[in-house]
């Protein structure tokens, strides 16, 4: 080198490699911060979402009668507090349990108790339900009993505030935060994800509530960071929700462990693994939860709830769901009482005649109705109409689309398959207890094979067999 | 003259795996005993697999060795099982012959059905959508698992959405009575005449009618039209003493659901 180039001439290129160099550390870093990882498999879906996008949330009429059904969770089933022919006023608690795994129902009206009965509700289980049926119209503001600051509350007493408040993850699964909040001794939680994806197609609940009420949305990722003892709070955003990144960013802008992050639109982007893996490039290992991998993974509108409980002192007696699809005459975004009935809401906005099929969440994940009496839940993120079904069912041509879709790295067919034939314990051995029932698989069949149902029932067999 | 060199190479190896197979014929060789084969042949040699051993060969090693007893063959009934004692020079237990039936009397035009199931044909596959497309909690879901399982195509699926049994072809082996997710088919005594072709004992007649026009209501009817006093209800229930009953069809033809069978 000497021999080619002078000592100054070395001396220069050295200089300039390592500020290069760290030029090229510097951008590195500056990308890193940002960086979004890639899960394996998933797709991009048909997404419909312009159908409500532009709609703002409207509060939907205090309806005639509600159905309160006393296990909207994943957990026990809770017990009655009221009996038939009491008066109940918004807000009280009427259904509670001691099980730890569990959240209590509050009247979602003021009125009478007329019955408790057994209900089907949206999930396919029929419950015992208290039924109400409205005296007096009280909005939701009536309720406000307090104003308090969450930076002066314990963790503890934030923690039983939530649980009292019957707050639950409002992404669809239903499991009760509080349980969420408080995890077991030894574990340590560093990273708070809010999630905003909603990868789901047609819904776009998640994202009005973030477009219309940022500061609440914030203000709960702080509550939960604060209970946990998370140093970083990230709220994930797909990339298909301009407006919303743009509003959450410029209030984020305030807090320096807040960062607001765009991902690309891929479903299941919104599933509680996928987006650990897109943001923190962490896999949750196989059986365990994300509290294994020091992450707690909340819904947005989960967010909302808990400022709403802590701050004001308002249980989870409402939600924002969209109602859409080809079967709907006016699609919107509205904000219900927990326990009004399907039939209510599609009156309100108008169900066509030609509609086939009515679902319960989205129609990735959701489950298609047999009865439009069932009510709204506490997971019941929108109601799907469509005029269209599905047609025949082919048998499995083995092309193996499905392995290339399945998010968690199955083999869908061959699970298929084996559920058909009904063996279990080698469905087992292929991990179908991994399934995260996204749908994908089914979405892409050409044969139009019920993937899900048929791993669904392996999973409930196997499971039946562990009980055992 | 191309064609005799494959055909001779062939014919070599032909020859070599053939005086290798023989060759293992007689060093792997297990020996059976005479009883154990002649049990064998007495055995129908379906290999349905409702004795519970993997096929008819399975059994009849049992019973040789003694884990089984000679009538374990459901198939086969009381001829098979006193041929097998007579092999083994052992006295013939007496078996009591069955028929099989079916419990449920919801055909599709009866039944209630909350909504059009579209998906694998398979009763338990079915179920697992809000518990069956059928309203009835206890009645025929009409998937067909019963049909696909029965070794001896005794079952066929009905145009009523019901399975239907033929009698001459049934060998009672039971294994439709296990693979029923309902519990709907049962073996009954071959004496059985009439039966309440319904599973719906926790239902009130009142909850009944609601699901299924073709549902036991509990009315006691039957009990009181008997001539000799065969059907009691108990537990809001019929039963019937199939040893009284003659078999008149008094019951089936009063029974305001035609829910009472007669199963000669």
């Amino acid at each position: 080198m000497s021999e080619l180039l002078s000592e100054f001439q070395y001396n220069t290129l050295l200089d300039y490699k390592r500020k290069k160099c760290i030029i090229l550390e510097d951008l590195l870093q500056e990308v890193n911060k940002d960086m979004v990882f890639r899960f394996l498999g998933g797709l991009r879906i048909e997404e419909h979402k312009e159908l409500t996008e532009s709609q703002p949330i409207l509060d939907f009429p205090i309806p005639k009668r509600v159905v309160i059904p006393l296990k909207q969770h994943t957990g026990a089933v809770l017990e009655p507090l009221v009996k038939k022919g009491d008066m109940v006023k918004i807000g009280d608690k009427i259904g509670d349990s001691k099980a730890f795994v569990s959240s209590p129902v509050h009247a979602s009206i003021s009125g009478k108790v007329t019955s408790i009965e057994t209900h089907p509700i949206p999930t396919g289980e029929v419950v015992p339900s208290i039924i109400i049926e409205s005296t007096e119209e009280d909005p939701i503001e009536e309720i406000v009993t307090e104003n308090r600051r969450w930076e002066e509350l314990k963790r503890e007493e934030i923690i039983s505030i939530v649980r009292e408040s019957g707050i639950v993850g409002l992404g669809g699964a239903a499991f009760p935060t509080s349980v969420k909040l408080s995890p077991p001794e030894g574990t340590s939680i560093d990273t708070v994800i809010l999630n905003g994806a909603e990868c789901e197609p047609f819904l776009t609940c998640d994202h009005r509530l973030m477009l219309e009420s940022p500061d609440e949305v914030i203000i709960g990722l702080q509550i939960i960071m604060k209970v946990v003892g998370a140093k970083q709070g990230i709220i994930g955003i797909e990339d298909n929700k301009k407006d919303a990144i743009e509003v959450l960013t410029n209030r984020a802008k305030n807090y320096r462990d807040i960062k607001v992050v765009s991902l690309p639109t891929r479903y299941p982007q919104g599933s509680e693994k996928h987006l650990i893996k897109s943001l923190l490039n962490r896999e949750v290992p196989s059986g365990k939860l994300p509290l294994n991998v020091g992450v707690v993974v909340n819904n947005v509108q989960t967010a909302y709830s808990i400022t709403n409980a802590v701050c004001k002192g308002v249980p989870l007696i409402s939600r924002v769901i969209t109602v859409s699809g080809d079967g709907i005459e006016k699609p919107s975004n509205l904000r219900v009482r927990i326990g009004t009935q399907f039939k209510d809401i599609l009156e309100y906005v108008g169900l066509k005649k030609e509609t086939k099929k009515v679902i319960s969440g989205g129609p990735m994940t959701g489950f298609s109705q047999w009865t439009l009496e069932v009510p709204v839940i506490k997971g019941t993120s929108g109601i799907i109409a469509l005029t269209k079904i599905e047609e025949e069912i082919y048998p499995c041509l083995r092309c193996a689309k499905c392995v290339d879709a399945c998010p968690m790295g199955l083999l869908p067919l061959e699970l298929g398959n084996l559920a058909e034939q009904k063996r279990f314990d080698d469905a087992q051995r292929l991990y179908a207890l991994d399934c995260i029932e996204c749908g994908s698989c089914a979405y892409i069949c050409p044969s139009r094979r019920p993937l899900v149902h048929l791993i669904r029932f392996a999973k409930a067999e196997i499971n039946k067999k562990r009980r055992r | 003259m191309n064609i005799l060199v494959p055909t001779l190479i062939l014919g070599v190896i032909g020859a070599g795996v053939g005086t290798l197979l023989s060759l293992a014929h007689k060093v792997f060789y297990v020996e059976t005993s005479e009883l154990q084969k002649r049990i064998r042949e007495a055995l129908p040699g379906t290999n349905c697999g409702a004795c519970g051993y993997p096929g008819c060969d399975g059994l009849a090693e049992a019973i040789y060795r003694g884990d089984a007893p000679v009538n374990s063959c459901p198939v086969g009934g009381e001829s098979t099982a006193r041929e097998i004692a007579s092999i083994l020079g052992l006295e013939a237990p007496s078996l009591q012959e069955t028929k099989l039936v079916l419990f449920c009397s919801g055909t599709r035009d009866k039944a209630i059905r909350k909504f059009d199931y579209m998906g694998i044909e398979d009763c338990n596959i079915r179920s697992i959508l809000w518990g069956g497309d059928i309203s009835c909690p206890y009645g025929c879901l009409g998937g067909g698992t019963c049909v696909k399982s029965c070794p001896f195509s005794a079952l066929s699926m009905g145009e009523d959405g019901l399975p239907k049994i033929d009698y001459l072809k049934c060998k009672t082996c039971g294994i439709c009575v296990q693979v029923c997710p309902r519990h709907l088919f049962a073996l009954v005594p071959k004496n059985t005449k009439v039966i309440v072709a319904c599973n719906a004992r926790e239902l009130s007649g009142r909850d009944t009618r609601k699901v299924c026009s073709a549902g036991c209501i509990k009315c006691g009817m039957c009990a009181r039209v008997c001539p000799v006093g065969a059907i009691k209800m108990e537990n809001n229930w019929p039963v019937i003493d199939q040893e009284k009953c003659i078999a008149c069809g008094a019951c089936v033809e009063k029974c305001p659901v035609h829910v009472m069978h007669l199963v000669v």
